[in-house]
């Protein structure tokens, strides 16, 4: 993992805690906290403070997984991606995908993590991890990987069907 | 947040990925393309509703489109009130069938310009008419023809200028010229028809676009008549046998400017920005000329000593996409490209890119364009051709090719200038045309196209017998033998056909 040349810059070196769900006490360094835009900025917002920033909608396993992530990125300049260049679900490094293999509830609690955290790239990679699940499956076979209940009537699925014939056959 | 699981660990917990919040599940959605897009619609109704949300579909949209195209579409509901404003044949163009037409105006939503610009592009790379109409427009050939929107103008040997709804195929207006034109142009802004003819008395009349009343005419000593013209707010060009280009402000038939430097006939004359004029000559030469500085920007010749009969030019573009066709049925392509839009990825940006400032245009122009040759000869002569800068498409009317079906020809500029079928329809027995096939076809000589316009939605095609017909090529083919179907159940719905009947026997 790069430390590198940047870390000779003490304000990076600064640590920051966090606090998971449990109660967990969590510290890592300050440039990697700060790859959340909402610790980001809370940072900001409260200044030099030994205070731990409790995250409870973050359990200790999902924080770890996180930390993981924007330690390894935390050199990427996470630019914020403007929607129009947004790269296709295909094009998802090495070290990413083996990183989302996981599970599919922490896949799951990672995405609301991502999210809560406001940390754009990892939602980003979760997200497309779940497109990537749903990509090429029948209807019928969505509905068995995500759990959800078919509630259209035979009827209304017969014309949902027809009214999105139109681009299945493109 | 809400959704956390209850139970934090085993093996059989259930995963309430649905209840992820709706703007994660449209980050997701925003991952596919539209086959699974549309898939993920049969599998509940919350993913039905949420695989409609508009941004997606403007994220897709954005992918196939052109930038300056999604700028200027918007989903009807929202331009509705601005759309009727200033439009003085609004109201003759609204009455048109909307269920008829399938056309990007006609758009509610992303969704549908999305599925309507897909089938349109298939239309178009089959060469396939979506619905054919046509009319009796004059009782002599067609000799000029301008499509801008939904009018059209035509200029035709029986001395008359008609305008038309070609949706509807509604006449809308009618001017007894009194001359043989050969040129037309107009603007529903300004209210004004420009019209030009062969006879050098004739100069170069002006009439009201909705009332049809003269304005006024623009005569010089010396004019030898007029082989075409083009105007804009302050300025008509026009081009004449003997090669002079003239420049004149129309309101007030004031000259501002002439050039000499062609010697031969010019065969089409365009307006780039305010200041910028383009001229290609009948010996194969094209000059540009900046009407304030009247001065010449820059000449180049189409090489093996290329003649040009008809050239055609995108005019809602920026006029950077030009198309020459010899006599003996060469086509050629021209561009100037837009070396300021390099650093777009998008290869094909740099036809869509609209520059506007008169210094850019002149430094374009001033250089030499990039030039593609059609890869094979039409052995028939070209009558009439137009094209289409916005998606990079051109169409030709090669003579003694009738019927109608197979005989107008697209190129598309982009796929290296191929040769592609010509228009089909292949609902063509239940349509207008079949009819009109039988009645062209029917004696002495066969009619040929003698003008064409085009856009991004359709071919219109004047004919030597003063038929015109409109080729839609936007939408969708199937839905259109369903109102076929409809139309013949009702009577009333088609009076076109009726009336094309009577008129046979």
């Amino acid at each position: 993992m790069a430390t590198g040349s940047t870390s000779t810059n003490i304000s990076e070196l600064k640590k920051i805690k966090l606090t998971s769900s449990e109660g967990t006490e969590f510290v890592v360094d300050k440039d990697v906290g700060e790859k959340s835009i909402l610790l980001k900025n809370m940072l900001e917002d409260v200044g030099e403070n030994d205070m731990a920033i409790p995250l409870p909608n973050v359990t200790g396993p999902i924080l770890t997984k996180v930390i993981e992530y924007c330690t390894h990125h935390r050199d990427d300049f996470f630019i914020s991606q403007d929607d129009d260049n947004k790269k296709t679900s295909d094009d998802i490094d090495e070290w990413d995908s083996e990183f989302c293999k996981v599970d599919q509830g922490t896949l799951f609690e990672l995405i609301l993590a991502a999210n809560y955290l406001d940390i754009k790239p990892l939602l980003d990679l979760t997200c497309k991890t779940v497109a990537n699940m749903i990509k090429g499956k029948s209807p019928e076979e969505i509905r068995k990987t995500f759990n959800i209940a078919n509630d259209f009537t035979p009827e209304e699925e017969i014309q949902v069907k027809r009214e999105n014939e139109w681009c299945e056959e493109r | 947040m809400a959704e956390q699981e209850e139970t934090t660990t085993g093996k059989e917990r259930i995963i309430p990925f649905d209840l992820l919040p709706d703007e994660i599940w449209l980050r997701i959605f925003s991952e596919f393309s539209v086959s699974t897009l549309c898939r993920c619609r049969r599998v509940s109704k919350k993913w039905n509703t949420l695989s409609h949300d508009q941004s997606i579909w403007l994220y897709l949209c954005k992918s196939i489109l052109p930038a300056s195209f999604i700028a200027k579409m918007k989903p009807t509901h929202q331009i509705e009130e601005e759309d009727n404003k200033n439009d003085i044949f609004a109201a003759a163009i609204n009455k048109r069938d909307k269920k008829l037409s399938n056309s990007f105006k006609d758009c509610t939503s992303w969704e549908s310009i999305y599925r309507v610009y897909s089938s349109t592009q298939q239309n178009w790379a089959t060469s396939t008419a979506v619905r054919v109409t046509c009319v009796k427009a004059h009782d002599q050939s067609i000799k000029v023809l301008k499509l801008k929107g939904d009018l059209v103008v035509t200029g035709s040997s029986d001395n008359y200028m008609r305008v038309w709804n070609v949706r509807t195929m509604e006449r809308l207006l009618e001017i007894d010229v009194g001359a043989d034109i050969n040129s037309v142009d107009f603007l529903v802004e300004k209210d004004v028809i420009a019209c030009g003819s062969y006879y050098g008395a004739f100069g170069c009349k002006f009439f009201s676009l909705s009332r049809g009343k003269p304005l006024s005419q623009f005569m010089e000593n010396h004019w030898v008549g007029t082989q075409c013209l083009i105007m804009n707010e302050d300025h008509i060009v026009v081009g004449s046998h003997n090669g002079d280009v003239y420049v004149i402000a129309w309101m007030e038939c004031r000259k501002v400017a002439v050039f000499h430097e062609h010697r031969n006939p010019v065969a089409g004359v365009c307006l780039i920005g305010t200041d910028t004029v383009l001229s290609v000559s009948t010996n194969g030469t094209i000059d540009t000329f900046s009407i304030k500085q009247h001065t010449r920007l820059h000449q180049y010749s189409i090489s093996n000593g290329m003649s040009v009969c008809i050239s055609a030019f995108d005019e809602l573009g920026d006029g950077r996409n030009v198309m020459c066709v010899s006599p003996t049925g060469t086509i050629v392509h021209l561009l100037w490209p837009n070396d300021e839009t390099t650093e777009t990825v998008d290869s094909s940006s740099q036809y869509f890119q609209k520059i506007t400032d008169t210094e850019s245009i002149h430094r374009i122009f001033s250089q030499d364009p990039i030039i593609h040759y059609s890869n094979d000869e039409i052995s028939n002569r070209i009558l009439c051709a137009a094209i289409d800068g916005t998606f990079n498409r051109g169409v030709i009317g090669p003579c003694l090719a009738w019927p109608p079906r197979g005989s107008i020809q697209i190129y598309d500029f982009e796929k290296g200038l191929g040769r592609l079928d010509g228009i089909q329809s292949p609902n063509a027995e239940d349509d207008a045309l079949a009819n009109c096939n039988r009645e062209q076809g029917g004696s002495g000589l066969n009619p040929v196209f003698t003008a064409l316009g085009m856009d991004i939605e359709k071919v219109v095609a004047g004919c030597s017998r003063g038929w015109i017909y409109c080729f839609e090529l936007v939408g969708e083919v199937n839905e259109h033998k369903e109102f076929t179907r409809e139309n013949q159940s009702s009577q009333s719905s088609s009076p076109l056909l009726k009336e094309i009947w009577e008129e046979i026997y």
